[in-house]
């Protein structure tokens, strides 16, 4: 696994992914950012991206295991998806990146992204984040500079492996293209 | 046959910034004079790709669901059937996912990974 590209899906990509799963389930139809959250499992499967989702999500499917008619659709939900862990400094890194003007839940996802790791704990940090938030993709873009600069500032006082930590690319679920590939 | 590699006189930050201060006019201009600015910023994916990838994943389901769909009365989170939930607004959905999710974003426990984790980049 820890030559994957690795993917952390947002809140709302993740609700749109399982709200695109129960549709599917349902026999009814799709909305177009429930077929790109879709489309990236598929892309998972195909290109070798491990998908990765915060606790929160994970609760939700918790509470619908309960019900064992949504089992299949769990089963497809987690296929090729686990929790992210956070990491030492993840909060450090939140804070700083709410500096930057990030709200409290959109520093965390950015900071998990960072600062985040596998249930094995064999890989730190995502290449990638998947959010359909177009101001949370156009203030990390305009700032991505200066907060390359603040973590470059952090990391100087960190250990090994933490001290090589990277920032995410923060995209659209159908502009994530992984890196090697023709396009 | 190799192709001549002129040095960039400006970063692309440089550029970047030029591009802000521009009108939308200039901008539509700026895409007509380098066509490859539309390839660089088309989607990745088609829409029917992710149609197909869907029908798919539909047909995988389907043989876990024992080839029956999921009942629009079928019970579902917060004592709602799946009818209700989808007779929701987005918005309403959404606050129902927060509540359900129970985010903990101030107490969660941080893990140490081992010097030799693989960093992303």
């Amino acid at each position: 696994m820890s030559r994957s590209i690795r993917c952390l899906l947002d809140k709302f990509v993740a609700r749109r992914r399982l709200e695109g799963l129960l549709k599917l389930a349902e026999g009814r139809d799709l909305t177009e950012e429930e077929l790109w959250a879709i489309d990236l499992l598929q892309r998972a499967r195909e290109q070798n991206i491990q998908l990765f989702v915060t606790g929160g999500t994970l609760n939700i499917l918790r509470r619908l295991k309960v019900l064992p008619r949504y089992s299949t659709v769990i089963a497809a939900f987690l296929e090729r998806t686990e929790g992210a862990q956070p990491t030492r400094y993840c909060k450090r890194w939140a804070r700083r990146l709410r500096g930057f003007g990030f709200t409290r839940e959109d520093a965390h996802i950015l900071a998990l992204a960072s600062f985040g790791t596998s249930q094995r704990k064999n890989v730190l940090g995502m290449h990638f984040v998947a959010t359909y938030d177009q101001p949370l993709i156009n203030q990390w873009s305009l700032q991505h500079n200066k907060i390359e600069e603040r973590l470059e500032v952090m990391r100087r006082d960190l250990r090994a492996p933490y001290d090589q930590v990277t920032l995410p690319h923060v995209l659209r679920p159908e502009e994530i293209l992984p890196s090697g590939e023709d396009g | 046959m190799s192709r001549a590699v002129w040095p960039m006189p400006v970063s692309v930050e440089q550029i970047a910034v030029v591009v802000r201060r521009m009108s939308s006019e200039e901008r539509l201009r700026l895409v007509e004079l380098v066509p490859e600015l539309k390839e660089a910023l088309a989607p990745v994916r088609t829409l029917s790709q992710a149609k197909e990838s869907a029908r798919m994943l539909q047909e995988e389901m389907l043989e876990g669901l024992g080839g029956e769909l999921l009942r629009a009365d079928e019970a579902f989170l917060g004592g709602l059937v799946l009818e209700e939930y989808w007779n929701l607004p987005d918005r309403e959905r959404a606050r129902l996912w927060t509540e359900w999710a129970e985010e903990d974003w101030d107490t969660f426990e941080e893990v140490d990974v081992s010097l030799n984790t693989v960093p992303a980049g």
